[in-house]
C-alpha cells in the first residue's frame, strides 16, 4: 500500500492541476490538494511534507496565473486564497502529526533498546489476578494485609502462582541462566524460594496499599540452582490500576553482597580482636598492679596466723601483720579506683539524651541484620520523648547489644515467628526500655548469671556484652534485668532515671 | 634446729618484701631484706645466707640473671623464685638449673615454708 502512495499522490496532484487549470468551475478545486498532503503523511519525512505542501501551493498559484492571470476576478482570487489557506493549514497539521509520531517512535525505540540491552533484568508482568484476589480479601473485611496474612498464611505462595509473565529481556535470561522465555516462565515459581516469601508479603502489602512502586532486597535461585542476591523494583503505574502491566526490574547484587559481607565480617573480627587485645592489656596491667598487694595480703595473713600459733603467741607481730594486710588491701582498691577513673575519663560524657532518638538511630544501624534474618521489628516508643542525662554512645551500645542478642536468639531456622519489640515507657520517675524477642528464651535459674562477665552461650562470644550493658546501666543510675517464658522468648528491660531525678 | 638459719629475700616491691620477711621470720628464721639484686650481690660474703628467696621481674638485674651469676661463680646457696608472672618456660629453665622452687604470687604460705625446709635439708 505504502509503496503506491507516492505514485497515487503524484497522479492525484496531476489530475487536480489539470482540472484546476483547464476547467473553470465555480469552485476551489485546488482545495483537493489537501488529499495529496494527507496521502504523503504515510511516506514523506517531515521536511518532505513541507516540500510537498509548498509544491501544492506552487501548483495552485501556477494554475491561477495560467487561467486567470490576465484578468483575475474577485471570485477567482478568493477561491485561490481559500485553497492556499486549506493547503497551508493541512500541511502544518500534517507536519505536527508527523513530529508527534516521530517522538513516539523514538521513545518506543529508546524503551526497546533499554528493555533489551540494559544490564538490568526487566520482567513485564500481569498482576491482574493478584490485584483481584487482594480486592476480594478487602471485600471480606480484612483491615490490612497483615491481618489477612494471619488467616491465610499460604496467600503469598498462591499469589506467586497468580503472577503472569508477559515478556522478559535478554539480561533476565542470562541472569537466571534460562534458555528462553518459556523455560524462564515455567521455572519462575520455583526460583522464588522460601527466603523470598517475606519480601513477597511486603510486595503484597504495597499492592494492598495501592503504592506505585516497591523495592526490596532478597535472595532468589537461578535455573542452575545457585542462590543469587537481588535488588528488585516493581513499578505499578497509576494509570493501570488493574495492574495488567507491571514492570519488575532486577539487579544481581550477589558480588556486591559478598564483598559487603566480607567487609562486615572483617570489621566484626577486627572489633573482636581489638576488644580482646584491650582486655589482654588490661589483664596484664591488673595482674601487675593488683597482684602485688594481693600477694602481700596473703603472705601477711599466713605470717599473722603463724605468730598466733607459736607456743608463745606474739600479739605485737600479729597486730603488725594485720595492719599491713589492711594497708595492702587499701593499695589494691586504690589501683582499681585509678583504673576506673581512667576508663570513665576516656569514654564517658554526660549530656541530656533523648532515649527514643537513640533507639531510632540504633535501629537504622541494625536494620540490615533484622532484614537478613526476616525479623519483624515493632517500635512502641512513648509519645513524650523522655529526656535523661547520660552518655548517648554508651546507651546506644546497650541497645545494640540487646537487639543483637535478640537477633541471635531468633536465628534458629526452626523459629518461624520472629518478632522484635522495642518499647519505651515512663513510670515512677524512670524510663523503662524493653526489648522482647520470640526466641527460645532461657531457664529461670539462668536469669541471674546472664549479666556476669565471661558468661556466654555463644561459641565465639566473650561473654562481655550483657555484663557491659549492666555496667553502663548501673553507671547511669538504673537497673537491668531479664525474664523469660521458656519457649516463648525473652524480655530484657532496663530503667534510667528521668533527667530531673538524675540531677537532684 | 640447733642454730638459727639465715634467709635472704630480694623484692623490689616494698610491701611484698615486708610481708615475705614477716612470714619467714614468724617461722623463726633470721631474715635479711634487699630491694634489688645489685644490693644483694654487694653484700655477698659479708653475711652467711642459707637460702635465697628472690623475685623474678625486677629493674636492673632480674632474679633469673642473678641466679646465673651466682651459680656461674660457684655460689651454692639454694634459690626460691617468686613471681607475679609465672611463665612455664622460665620455670622449666630455672628448675632444670637447680632452683628449689618457683612460686606464682600470691602463693600459699605453706608452699614457701616447704620450699625453705627442702632447701635447708639438702
Amino acid at each position: 500500500m505504502s509503496r503506491f502512495s507516492p505514485l497515487a499522490a503524484i497522479l492525484i496532484a496531476v489530475v487536480i492541476f489539470a482540472l484546476d487549470t483547464l476547467t473553470s468551475f465555480d469552485m476551489a478545486i485546488a482545495v483537493l490538494y489537501v488529499t495529496v498532503v494527507l496521502l504523503s503523511l504515510s511516506f514523506a519525512t517531515r521536511k518532505g511534507l513541507l516540500f510537498i505542501g509548498a509544491v501544492c501551493i506552487g501548483l495552485t498559484l501556477l494554475s491561477f496565473a495560467v487561467s486567470h492571470g490576465e484578468n483575475p476576478t474577485s471570485d477567482s482570487t478568493a477561491r485561490c486564497f481559500v485553497s492556499l489557506a486549506a493547503i497551508g493549514i493541512t500541511t502544518l497539521l500534517a507536519y505536527r502529526v508527523k513530529t508527534a509520531i516521530a517522538v513516539l517512535g523514538e521513545s518506543e525505540q529508546r524503551y526497546r533498546t533499554i528493555f533489551l540491552a540494559t544490564g538490568v533484568a526487566i520482567l513485564e508482568m500481569d498482576f491482574t489476578a493478584v490485584k483481584a484476589a487482594i480486592e476480594r480479601l478487602k471485600a471480606d473485611g480484612f483491615p490490612d494485609m497483615r491481618t489477612a496474612a494471619e488467616v491465610n498464611p499460604d496467600f503469598a505462595r498462591t499469589a506467586i502462582g497468580m503472577m503472569r509473565l508477559t515478556n522478559v529481556n535478554n539480561t533476565t535470561l542470562t541472569t537466571f541462566k534460562a534458555k528462553d522465555l518459556d523455560a524462564f516462565r515455567t521455572a519462575l515459581p520455583k526460583l522464588i524460594g522460601k527466603e523470598m516469601e517475606g519480601s513477597i508479603w511486603a510486595l503484597l502489602e504495597a499492592i494492598w496499599d495501592s503504592n506505585t512502586s516497591f523495592e526490596s532486597e532478597t535472595m532468589m535461585n537461578d535455573l542452575d540452582g545457585n542462590r543469587i542476591s537481588i535488588l528488585y523494583n516493581v513499578a505499578m503505574p497509576h494509570d493501570r490500576p488493574s495492574l495488567d502491566m507491571v514492570l519488575v526490574s532486577i539487579v544481581d547484587v550477589t558480588a556486591r553482597h559478598e564483598a559487603e559481607n566480607e567487609l562486615h565480617q572483617a570489621h566484626a573480627e577486627l572489633a573482636h580482636v581489638t576488644r580482646v587485645a584491650t582486655l589482654g592489656e588490661l589483664t596484664v596491667s591488673i595482674a601487675h598492679e593488683v597482684n602485688q598487694p594481693l600477694a602481700a595480703i596473703v603472705t601477711n595473713g599466713g605470717a599473722g596466723l603463724r605468730w598466733l600459733k607459736r607456743s608463745e603467741p606474739d600479739l605485737d607481730e600479729v597486730e603488725t601483720s594485720m595492719q599491713r594486710m589492711i594497708a595492702d588491701a587499701g593499695r589494691a582498691s586504690e589501683v582499681i579506683k585509678r583504673l576506673r577513673a581512667l576508663s570513665s575519663k576516656a569514654t564517658s560524657q554526660t549530656i541530656p539524651v533523648n532515649l527514643n532518638e537513640v533507639i531510632r538511630e540504633t535501629v537504622v544501624l541494625v536494620q540490615r541484620e533484622l532484614s537478613n534474618q526476616r525479623i519483624d521489628l515493632q517500635l512502641e516508643l512513648v509519645a513524650d520523648s523522655p529526656s535523661i542525662s547520660g552518655d548517648p554512645i554508651q546507651l546506644q551500645q546497650v541497645i545494640i547489644n540487646l537487639i543483637l542478642n535478640a537477633v541471635q536468639a531468633m536465628s534458629d531456622p526452626a523459629i518461624r515467628t520472629r518478632k522484635l519489640l522495642v518499647q519505651t515507657a515512663v513510670a515512677g520517675g524512670v524510663v523503662v526500655t524493653k526489648v522482647r524477642d520470640t526466641g527460645p528464651g532461657f531457664a529461670a535459674e539462668k536469669a541471674a548469671s546472664l549479666f556476669d562477665a565471661f558468661y556466654t552461650t555463644k561459641s565465639n562470644g566473650m561473654g562481655m556484652g550483657l555484663s557491659i550493658c549492666r555496667s553502663i546501666v548501673v553507671a547511669h543510675g538504673g537497673r537491668i534485668n531479664a525474664s523469660s517464658e521458656p519457649g516463648k522468648g525473652a524480655i530484657f528491660e532496663f530503667t534510667i532515671p528521668l533527667q530531673e531525678e538524675a540531677v537532684s | 634446729m640447733s642454730e638459727v638459719k639465715s634467709i635472704a629475700i630480694i623484692d623490689d616491691d616494698a610491701s611484698v618484701l615486708d610481708a615475705t620477711e614477716n612470714l619467714v621470720r614468724s617461722y623463726g628464721f633470721k631474715v635479711s631484706k634487699f630491694t634489688s639484686a645489685e644490693s644483694y650481690l654487694a653484700s655477698v660474703g659479708d653475711i652467711e645466707i642459707d637460702c635465697l628467696i628472690t623475685d623474678v621481674q625486677m629493674d636492673g638485674i632480674s632474679g633469673v640473671e642473678l641466679s646465673q651469676i651466682l651459680w656461674e661463680s660457684g655460689v651454692k646457696t639454694p634459690i626460691i623464685f617468686i613471681t607475679a608472672f609465672p611463665d612455664e618456660r622460665i620455670r622449666n629453665r630455672v628448675m632444670a638449673a637447680g632452683a628449689i622452687g618457683f612460686l606464682g604470687k600470691p602463693f600459699e604460705s605453706k608452699s614457701l615454708i616447704d620450699c625453705i625446709e627442702r632447701a635447708l635439708t639438702n
